[in-house]
């Protein structure tokens, strides 16, 4: 294997520091507003300052830009920079004497996700590329209607009456396919909007056979607002959600604005480009993908824990596949824990006896305030536990749209991804890196070489954001060790063998000369040290079989550099094996976090 | 640091807009005294319709229907009213098979929108109407005492509180809850026990006011008939001393317990309200305000759950806590008169 660093675009980005200047992002979250400030520093872009206020879009002053405000508070005192006038406007673009930025970007996902109606032909066709379409942005799918629906149709209307949905999706027909039955739903939809009081109506999105386009735009439009877009199952094999995924970003940033106090002036200040969260993170890890080295091998993944949302996005090539998992999450989002996960998911991943009890207590508790904090130990290590099993959910919902031919390791795993960006601020602000890095480690069980790098910053849906403004902008702060935090090279050897039988060889050459070679067992974390941003060269030799992507058994060497663990060898296997008894598992709980120095 | 506030007041001047979803008739006018349970507003928001097949029905080609229609779109039809007629040797007839108003006409076949049962908006609380917005509702005020809660089920009943706990962190048990106590609003602490809730049912209480609820109970909580509100929140937590002592001073009055689901969005909370009459313009509660020392608090995660205290020190810099997190804290000096230090996220104003 060759080195894995990343190309670092300097020549197009000193042209692109000339152009631009400073930068401010502003992501409104559900409990959180984080505001970060970048300017070009000796020749290089830097990521400034960060600060972070409540989010303000709810009650009691419904109006997002006082947070912002407040967010930007915080950014003038540590940095000392002007970011508003007397006013209280926010200067854009940056004046003579170094106030405001030049630009300013900003994500939203805070409020309620869009209501949708997803209609197709049928189910596991059209219909669920329509539900995929609604499931790439902040919306929480209320009623799907298809060809094989066996309601009346006026029951069908009648739903759509009591819901009042945001927007309703309509796919169907592929390229040159079908069009009388895709026209039967059309109508169907079509007079059940009628029906709807004006200012009530939803927009709509015909996604589907392009020949009907011009029809089903003459046909809605009198009734209410209609996109057309192309379809998003040209074949019956083939899924195209980019383009209806531009259209729902628009819709979403439509009704944002006009539902939330304050984010008209926002999306003003932001070049009328406020996006959604998860597409600022689409962005980046799209972006990321295709600068990679061998990027038709690894993906790269992207997973944000929000309060109310989980984001999850791999990118393979610039292949983006993306899910938002609405009210999943750490706050309000513990709802989808209390409805679709074991108790024993849940403990599993508790270094300690804490009653089923006090749990369920502490999820609806943490679910009515979700901007508390875990004061004790054990309000922690159960914080810990649910953000695994969060993280753990939403990977295995959203793995079914990364594509059938990704690379593996092993049948049921993770796809090989490198690098692995994770954000949230259950994880970016654990007590410990080493407990940020477990909870990645143990919810999505990587396999092979990768790093995994900690959004610590909050920075990635901002920069995504900012990227139409700048691309290689984001490339060069991906790189930044002040911007992002590179928790190092993680090596998941995948293997079969007994607890305690070794699996992996490790000779570490380090640039002074010295070598050192450790044996990892299985069952084992270890680490090999390596100051952080020191290079070395690493060999690999699996034993008893072993695979670390290369195949089983294949030996393999790279350049690594030092994160804070130095290099991390994972040889827990696939899936981990937990103890069944209680106190076994406590303790190998324990030695697995003491393993991670 | 911005903190929104929670309401625990003995009296206080409290103001609220009700608004139907869509456009209907408001049934109050301003000055008019209202009560929580009194409908003030009534619309048609779930109309269901009925499709009727013309072409079937009169076996007329699909684009001859129009011609054999009775009734223009919008006409209301009686039940039983004749939509479609087909004279010949025998006559063959289209009826409303309810009463309802005809909206679409098209593929042979035609729409009628019959009424359900309208919703109906209740006042939500006792007091007068301050003003009428035409076809949507009304904004009504009141005076009195006021207790928000973290949790409610829905529902609303107006009546005479009673108190079953005997201390505010005494658990509520089936053995407590006798005949005696039938129409009735109780204030109790904590309730771990499904058959209290159960019997609740049984003697028809008015409604349930919790400190603390288990959350294995949610689900019977939630589908009682009577309105169950929770003050604090969940797990085996006493009921915060704030809002003990103003409910136990108020028993045996008149109280409205409005137990509405919390709308973190809107900001709607379940409510207890306790008019009182007498009093004129009583302040009008803030919802919003700084942090400062001497702000009264309650805290609303382990430790100390539940419990109420002063403001003592807004701690500079930030704190280590047992969990190892890092974060601004704030010193608490609770009613016991022991000090807590809690981080600000974990504390809530109470005005």
């Amino acid at each position: 294997m060759t080195e894995s660093r990343l190309e670092d675009p300097q020549e197009t980005l000193q042209r692109e520091l000339m152009r631009i200047g400073s930068l401010m992002i502003v992501d409104i979250g559900s409990v959180n507003t984080r505001a970060a400030l970048f300017d070009t520093v000796e020749g290089r872009y830097r990521f400034l300052v960060a600060g972070t206020a409540q989010t303000t879009s709810n009650f009691p002053l419904f109006d997002a830009s006082e947070g912002v405000r407040q967010a930007l508070d915080r950014l003038e005192v540590i940095s000392g920079r002007k970011l508003a006038d007397e006013d209280d406007k926010i200067i854009i673009p940056s004046t003579d004497d170094g106030s405001g930025a030049d630009y300013m970007a900003t994500t939203v996902s805070a409020g309620e996700p869009l209501k949708a109606v997803v209609v197709g032909l049928l189910e596991k066709v059209s219909l669920a590329s329509a539900a995929n379409l609604a499931n790439t942005n902040y919306t929480e799918i209320i009623e799907s209607i298809s060809l094989n629906d066996r309601r009346r149709p006026e029951d069908q209307i009648d739903t759509i009456q009591r819901i009042r949905p945001d927007i309703i999706l309509i796919a169907g027909g592929t390229d040159n396919g079908a069009s009388q039955s895709v026209l039967k739903l059309v109508n169907a939809v079509g007079l059940a909007i009628y029906l709807l009081p004006e200012g009530h109506r939803p927009e709509v999105v015909f996604a589907g056979n392009p020949q009907l386009g011009n029809q089903v735009r003459n046909f809605i439009e009198p009734l209410a607002p209609i996109h057309i877009a192309p379809n998003i199952r040209p074949g019956l094999a083939e899924e195209q959600l980019g383009p209806a995924q531009r259209i729902i970003t628009d819709i979403f940033r439509r009704i944002n604005v006009g539902r939330i106090a304050g984010m008209s002036e926002l999306n003003v200040w932001s070049g009328g480009q406020l996006l959604p969260s998860s597409h600022g993170l689409g962005r980046v890890i799209r972006f990321f993908s295709k600068i990679v080295p061998n990027p038709d091998t690894k993906g790269v993944l992207g997973i944000n824990v929000g309060a109310s949302s989980t984001i999850v996005a791999g990118s393979f090539n610039g292949d983006l596949r993306m899910r938002v998992f609405t009210r999943t999450g750490m706050g309000e989002g513990l709802k989808s824990v209390l409805e679709n996960t074991q108790m024993e998911d849940v403990l599993r991943w508790l270094p300690a006896e804490i009653s089923p009890t006090y749990i369920l207590d502490y999820i609806q508790n943490k679910i009515t305030h979700p901007a508390t904090l875990p004061a004790t130990r054990e309000d922690l290590y159960i914080e810990h536990a649910l953000a695994r099993e969060v993280m753990r959910t939403s990977i295995m919902n959203a793995i079914s749209s990364f594509p059938k031919d990704a690379k593996r390791i092993q049948q049921n795993t993770l796809p090989v991804f490198d690098p692995i960006v994770v954000g949230g601020a259950v994880l970016t602000e654990a007590p410990m890196l080493s407990q940020s890095l477990l909870m990645i480690l143990d919810a999505l069980e990587p396999t092979g070489i990768q790093r995994i790098i900690l959004d610590k910053n909050n920075l990635c849906s901002g920069l995504g954001a900012a990227a139409a403004i700048t691309p290689a902008l984001v490339a060069q702060l991906l790189l930044d060790p002040i911007a992002f935090l590179n928790l190092g090279f993680i090596i998941s050897p995948v293997s079969r063998a007994r607890e305690g039988t070794a699996v992996l060889r490790v000779r570490i050459q380090y640039e002074t000369g010295h070598e050192n070679i450790i044996e990892v067992r299985q069952g084992n974390i270890e680490t090999i040290p390596l100051p952080i941003g020191q290079r070395a060269r690493i060999f690999l030799d699996p034993l008893h079989r072993a695979n670390i992507g290369f195949g089983p058994g294949r030996s393999s060497s790279l350049e690594v550099v030092g994160g804070p663990f130095g290099v991390v060898v994972d040889a827990r296997g696939r899936p981990i094996q937990l103890h069944q008894s209680n106190e076994e598992r406590h303790r190998q709980l324990l030695r697995w976090q003491t393993s991670l120095k | 640091m911005l903190t929104s506030i929670t309401h625990i007041l003995p009296l206080a001047q409290i103001r609220r807009q009700r608004f139907l979803p869509v456009a209907g008739t408001v049934l109050v006018r301003a000055g008019q005294e209202v009560k929580a349970d009194e409908v003030i507003a009534r619309a048609d928001i779930n109309p269901e319709h009925i499709s009727l097949n013309v072409e079937r029905g009169l076996g007329v080609p699909k684009n001859k229907v129009a011609d054999y229609l009775k009734r223009d779109i919008g006409d209301d039809i009686p039940e039983g009213g004749v939509i479609a007629s087909r004279s010949g040797v025998i006559t063959r007839d289209i009826r409303a098979p309810r009463a309802g108003k005809l909206v679409a006409v098209g593929g042979g076949q035609v729409l009628l929108q019959v009424s359900n049962r309208p919703y109906e908006l209740l006042a939500g609380i006792p007091g007068t109407v301050l003003e009428v917005k035409a076809d949507m509702g009304a904004v009504i005020q009141t005076a009195g005492a006021w207790i928000q809660g973290v949790w409610g089920n829905g529902r609303l009943s107006v009546g005479a509180l009673h108190m079953v706990a005997e201390g505010s962190d005494q658990s509520l048990t089936s053995e407590q809850l006798d005949p005696t106590l039938t129409g009735k609003i109780l204030l109790a602490s904590y309730c771990g026990e499904q058959r209290a809730l159960e019997l609740g049912v049984e003697l028809q209480l008015k409604g349930l006011i919790l400190g603390g609820l288990a959350t294995r109970l949610l689900p019977v909580a939630a589908r009682a008939p009577y309105p169950i509100m929770v003050v604090d929140g969940f797990g085996k937590i006493p009921m915060n001393m704030a809002a003990y002592k103003l409910l136990s001073t108020n028993v045996k009055r008149e109280t409205t317990l409005n137990a509405m689901v919390f709308n973190q969005f809107l900001g709607e909370r379940p409510e207890v309200i306790i008019p009182l009459k007498s009093v004129e313009n009583p302040p009008m509660p803030i919802n919003i305000s700084q942090l400062k020392t001497s702000d009264r608090v309650r805290i609303i995660r382990a430790p100390f759950q539940g419990a109420v205290g002063t403001v003592n020190a807004i701690l500079p810099g930030l704190t280590r806590f047992p969990s190892g997190l890092q974060v601004e804290a704030t010193e608490v000096l609770l009613e016991s008169g022991e000090k807590a230090v809690v981080p600000l996220a974990n504390i809530e104003v109470l005005g």
